[in-house]
C-alpha cells in the first residue's frame, strides 16, 4: 500500500513537470499575430506626459502632438505653415501678431465625453497659453511666453500668496472674437512662431480640464484636443493605443488607423522585435555598435534607413569662472588635444565632429567655422605660454545615465588630455546630480554635456547656452560661465532683430568670437538613425518633430 | 500500529487535536506574531527614514529636474516650494508618511500616484516570480532528492559540476542567451516585449528559473546529507520503511526547514522586482520601476519602491516564522 502510494505520488510529480513544461511550450510557440495595418512602436520606457503644458521630453512630443494641435506647426523642415490658425499677421514693428484661425477644428469629446466635441476658439489658446503661465501648472514651458506683454507679471503674481484681486488674463492676450487671437509683445522677437508651434501652447478646452480637476482626475490620463488621433487606451508602463480622429480637420490624415507603442525594454531587444515584424519603426541612436553596422550595411535593411541631423551638440563645458579654465589659452589647448575622430569607435558614422556651437541644418550654421584640429603640439605650446607647463589636474563630471556612450567619450578625453600632461579625474553621477552641480556658479571646472534644440533657429543654442546676462548662481544653462559683453551685445541685437538675414548674421559673429574664446571643448553633433519596416509608406525624419506619425501609412 | 492508547484511553493524536482545539493554545502563538509585526513596523520605520536621510544628502536638486532644462530660478524656486523641498528635514519627512499614509504620494517625473503605479505593476512582478518559484521548487526537490539518494555517484558530481555553473552565470548574460537563441533564432518563445502575458513569460521565467533551482537542489542536497546521518532515519530504515518513503517524508521534512528560511527572503526579493531579469525582457515590474526612478531622481518613487520591498521583506519573515511553527512540531511545542 505504502509503495503504492509513493508509486502515485511520483507518477503525479512526474506528470506535473510534464504538464508544467508542455504548457509553456505551447504558450510560447504560438507567437502573437500581428494586428493589421496597425502602426506598432516600442519605446524603453513609458510616455512620460500627453498633458501638453508638461509634455517636455522626447518620450510625450511625438504623441502630443498628434493628440492635439496648435495654432502653427513645422511644414516639412523648418518652416512654419498653418494649423488650427488658417492664416497670421505680423505688425510692421514686429510686436504684434493676430491670427485668424479655422472654423472647422474641433475637439474629440465634448463635455460628457461623446464625440465629436465642439469647435475650437481662440479663447481656447488663450487658456491653454494663460494655463501654461500659472504655476500651479508647474510647467517648464513658462518662460517662452514671457514676451508677450504682462505674461511674466501675472505669472508672478499667481506664484506668491496676495489678497489683491488678480487679473483675469494676460493682458498682452486679446481675444476679440471666437476667431481671432492677438498677441502683443513687449518686444519685437522673430522666435515668437516657433514657440507657439511647442506643443505646450496646444489648445485644451478649458471646461474639460475644470471638470476633470473637480473630479480628481488629470488631462494627462484623459487627453482631449484636436489632433489627428485620439487616446483609446493607456496602461502604464505596458502599452499606448491611439486610434484614428474621424473628425479631424484634414480628412487626408492621419495615414494609419491605430497606432499601438508597447514599452519597457532596451535596444537590444527592440531590434530583435523589429527584425522578426512585431514592430514598424526601429531608432538605431542607441544601437550597440555591431547591431548599427549590421542593420546600416545590410542591403536588406537599407532601402528603409533614413538618417538626419540630430540637431545637437555634445561638449564639455569649461568653467571660465574657475581656474585653470580662466585662461583662454587653456580652453584653446583643450579644444587642441581632444582627438574627436576617436568617438567613431563606438558611434560610427553616427557623429560629425564639431567646428563650432550650431548643429548643420541650423539656420545660421556657419561651414566657414574652422574650429579646433587635433593638434596635441599645439596644445602643449599654449599650456606652457598659459603657465602650465608641466599640466594640472581637473575632474570631469559626466553622467552615463543621461547618455550611454558619455562613459567611453569620458575615457577618451581622459586619454587625451593625459597625452599633453593634463591628468583628469572622472567622477560619473546621474544626470540629475550632473545638472545640479554644472548649473551651480563656482562649483566644477568640467562637465560632459549636451544640447538638443528645442526649435530650429540659432537664438536655442548661443543666447541660452553663452548669454553672459543670463546666468544665474544656482541653475544656469550656461555651464561653462562664459560671460562676454561683446557677446551679450550681439546676442541680444539677434534677439529683437525681425530682419533673418540681419538676425543670422549678429549671431554667426557671436559664434566666431565664442569659438575663438573656447569655453566649451566643442566635441561632436550626433546624427539620428531610424530604419523602418517595407510595409512603412510616408515615414520621413523631420528636423523639428522626432516623427510625424499622422503621415505614416501601414501597407499590411 | 500508530494507535496507541494511553491510560485514560485516548489516543496522541486525540490528544493532540484536542489541545489545538482549546483557545489557549494559540495565545502564545498570537503573542508571538504580534511581536513581530511590531518589529516589522518599527523596521519599515527605520528603513524610511535611513533612505530619506540618504536621499536628502544627496547633491542633486529634484526641482531642477522637474523644472526642466530652460526653467528659470524663480520657477525652479516656486516648483520647489510646490514639492515642499524648502522645509526643514522633519517637516519634510513628516509631509512624507502623510502623503504615504493617505495614498497622496506622487511622482515627480509625471505626477502618478506612488502606490498606484507600484500596484499596477505588482501583478506583473508576482506573476514573473511565482513562474520562478514554480521552476525553482518543480526543479530543485526532486533533483535535491535524487542526487542525496545517490550521493556520491557520476549522477551525483555531474549534477554539482553543472549546478555550479548555473549559479554562477549572470542573470543578464543568461536572459541574453535564452532570448537569442530560443526566441530570435529558433522562434521557439518570444523575445518578450509584448508586456506582461503568458506568452511573454517563458523566458523569463526560465532565465529566473535556472540558478535558483540549482542553488536549492544543491542547498536541499546539503541539508538531506546532514539528515540522512540522524538517528531517527537509522531507526526508520531498520523499522522497514522504504527508502524512498525515508527520503520524501522522513529526511525532506527536516531539510527543507532551512531552505524555507532562505526561500522565504528571496522570495521576497522576487516580490521586490528583479531588475535585469525585468530590463531584458520588457517585463513591466517593480524592479523596472525602481530602476528608471533612481535614473531620473524621482524621490517619492525611490521612497515607494525601497519600502516596498522592505515590507516584502519583513512579510516574507513573519510568514517563514509561521511557516516555522507548522512545519516542525518541535517549535510548535516549545511555544
Amino acid at each position: 500500500m505504502i509503495m503504492r502510494f509513493w508509486g502515485n505520488a511520483r507518477q503525479k510529480y512526474f506528470c506535473t513537470i510534464v504538464i508544467f513544461f508542455v504548457a509553456i511550450f505551447i504558450t510560447g510557440c504560438a507567437r502573437q499575430p500581428r494586428p493589421p495595418r496597425i502602426l506598432m512602436l516600442s519605446a524603453q520606457s513609458d510616455v512620460s506626459w500627453l498633458d501638453p503644458a508638461k509634455a517636455y521630453d522626447t518620450s510625450s512630443i511625438p504623441f502630443v502632438r498628434i493628440l492635439y494641435r496648435g495654432l502653427v506647426d513645422y511644414g516639412d523642415g523648418a518652416n512654419i505653415v498653418p494649423a488650427v490658425a488658417a492664416r497670421w499677421k505680423i505688425s510692421p514693428d514686429g510686436k504684434t501678431y493676430t491670427f485668424y484661425l479655422r472654423k472647422d477644428a474641433r475637439f474629440q469629446f465634448d463635455q460628457n465625453g461623446n464625440q465629436p466635441g465642439r469647435r475650437v476658439t481662440a479663447e481656447d489658446f488663450r487658456y491653454s497659453i494663460e494655463r501654461i503661465l500659472d504655476p500651479a501648472t508647474a510647467s517648464d514651458g513658462m518662460t517662452f511666453y514671457y514676451n508677450i506683454a504682462g505674461a511674466q507679471k501675472w505669472s508672478e503674481e499667481r506664484s506668491k500668496p496676495s489678497t489683491k484681486v488678480l487679473s483675469d488674463h494676460v493682458p498682452g492676450i486679446v481675444v476679440p472674437n471666437d476667431d481671432e487671437i492677438i498677441f502683443h509683445l513687449n518686444y519685437p522677437d522673430a522666435t515668437f512662431l516657433n514657440y507657439l508651434a511647442m506643443p505646450f501652447v496646444y489648445a485644451v478646452p478649458q471646461e474639460w480640464v475644470e471638470k476633470l480637476d473637480r473630479a480628481g482626475e488629470t488631462l494627462n490620463e484623459h487627453p482631449n484636443g484636436c489632433g489627428p488621433f485620439q487616446m483609446k487606451e493607456w496602461i502604464h508602463d505596458r502599452k499606448l493605443e491611439l486610434v484614428k480622429n474621424r473628425y479631424y480637420y484634414d480628412p487626408a490624415l492621419p495615414k494609419c488607423d491605430r497606432i499601438i507603442d508597447t514599452f519597457g525594454g532596451d535596444d537590444v531587444l527592440h531590434l530583435m522585435r523589429f527584425e522578426l515584424g512585431d514592430i514598424d519603426i526601429q531608432n538605431l541612436e542607441d544601437a550597440a555598435p555591431p547591431d548599427f553596422m549590421r542593420m546600416t550595411d545590410s542591403a536588406k535593411w537599407q532601402p528603409y534607413t533614413q538618417h538626419a541631423p540630430m540637431m545637437d551638440i555634445r561638449y564639455v563645458a569649461l568653467n571660465c569662472e574657475m581656474k585653470p579654465f580662466d585662461n583662454k589659452l587653456v580652453r584653446q589647448a583643450m579644444n587642441y588635444a581632444i582627438d574627436k575622430s576617436t568617438f567613431t569607435r563606438f558611434l560610427g558614422k553616427r557623429i560629425e565632429v564639431a567646428h563650432g556651437v550650431l548643429p548643420p541644418g541650423t539656420p545660421g550654421y556657419n561651414p566657414q567655422l574652422k574650429g579646433y584640429d587635433y593638434n596635441p603640439q599645439k596644445a602643449k605650446v599654449l599650456l606652457k605660454q598659459a603657465g602650465y607647463p608641466n599640466g594640472f589636474t581637473v575632474t570631469l563630471w559626466y553622467s552615463p545615465t543621461a547618455v550611454e556612450w558619455y562613459g567611453k567619450a569620458a575615457q577618451l578625453i581622459q586619454a587625451d588630455l593625459a597625452k599633453v600632461g593634463v591628468t583628469v579625474n572622472l567622477k560619473a553621477v546621474t544626470y540629475a546630480e550632473l545638472k545640479t552641480a554644472a548649473g551651480k556658479r563656482h562649483n566644477i571646472q568640467m562637465s560632459l554635456m549636451g544640447w538638443l534644440q528645442d526649435f530650429p533657429d540659432p537664438s536655442d543654442f548661443l543666447d541660452v547656452l553663452f548669454n553672459g546676462e543670463k546666468i544665474t548662481d544656482t541653475s544656469s544653462n550656461n555651464r561653462a560661465f562664459y560671460n562676454n559683453p561683446k557677446v551679450n551685445k550681439l546676442l541680444d541685437a539677434a534677439g529683437i532683430e525681425t530682419d533673418q538675414a540681419k538676425r543670422l548674421k549678429l549671431y554667426q559673429q557671436a559664434e566666431k568670437i565664442i569659438v575663438d574664446e573656447a569655453p566649451w571643448i566643442f566635441l561632436l553633433h550626433t546624427e539620428r538613425y531610424v530604419v523602418h519596416q517595407p510595409w512603412i509608406k510616408g515615414y520621413a525624419l523631420h528636423p523639428m518633430w522626432s516623427a510625424r506619425y499622422e503621415y505614416v501609412e501601414v501597407d499590411k | 500500529m500508530w494507535r496507541w492508547i494511553n491510560k485514560v484511553g485516548r489516543s496522541r493524536r486525540e490528544r493532540r487535536l484536542a489541545r489545538r482545539a482549546s483557545p489557549t493554545f494559540y495565545i502564545p502563538m498570537f503573542i508571538e506574531l504580534l511581536k513581530k509585526i511590531g518589529w516589522a513596523i518599527t523596521t519599515l520605520i527605520g528603513v524610511s527614514l535611513i533612505v530619506f536621510i540618504l536621499l536628502y544628502m544627496l547633491p542633486a536638486d529634484p526641482a531642477r529636474t522637474v523644472a526642466g532644462e530652460r526653467a528659470d530660478p524663480a520657477t525652479i524656486a516656486a516648483i520647489r516650494h510646490q514639492l515642499g523641498l524648502d522645509r526643514p528635514l522633519p517637516v519634510q519627512y513628516a509631509y512624507f508618511v502623510r502623503d504615504i499614509m493617505t495614498n497622496n504620494l506622487h511622482s515627480y517625473r509625471n505626477n502618478d500616484l506612488v502606490m498606484s503605479a507600484i500596484w499596477r505593476r505588482f501583478p506583473a512582478t508576482l506573476e514573473l516570480a511565482l513562474a520562478g518559484l514554480a521552476i525553482w521548487l518543480i526543479v530543485a526537490i526532486p533533483l535535491g532528492l535524487l542526487t542525496a539518494k545517490y550521493s556520491g555517484s557520476v549522477f551525483d558530481r555531474a549534477s554539482l559540476f553543472l549546478g555550479l555553473i548555473a549559479i554562477s552565470i549572470p542573470a543578464f548574460w543568461l536572459g541574453r542567451i535564452f532570448q537569442h537563441y530560443l526566441g530570435y533564432q529558433w522562434g521557439l518563445f518570444s523575445v518578450g516585449g509584448g508586456g506582461a502575458n503568458l506568452w511573454s513569460l517563458p523566458l523569463p521565467a526560465l532565465t529566473l528559473g535556472f540558478a535558483g533551482a540549482a542553488y536549492y537542489a544543491r542547498l536541499l542536497h546539503s541539508n538531506l546529507g546532514s539528515v540522512m546521518n540522524q538517528n531517527y532515519i537509522r531507526s526508520a530504515r531498520a523499522r522497514g520503511v522504504s527508502e524512498a518513503k525515508v527520503l520524501s517524508k522522513h529526511a525532506l521534512r527536516n531539510a527543507i526547514i532551512p531552505v524555507i528560511a532562505v526561500l522565504g527572503l528571496d522570495v521576497a526579493s522576487l516580490l521586490s522586482g528583479l531588475i535585469f531579469t525585468e530590463k531584458i525582457f520588457a517585463w513591466p515590474g517593480i524592479g523596472s520601476l525602481a530602476i528608471d526612478s533612481i535614473l531620473n531622481l524621482d524621490v517619492p518613487m525611490i521612497m515607494g519602491t525601497v519600502l516596498f520591498s522592505a515590507l516584502m521583506v519583513v512579510v516574507a519573515n513573519i510568514l517563514v516564522d509561521v511557516a516555522y511553527i507548522f512545519i516542525d512540531p518541535r517549535l510548535r511545542q516549545s511555544k
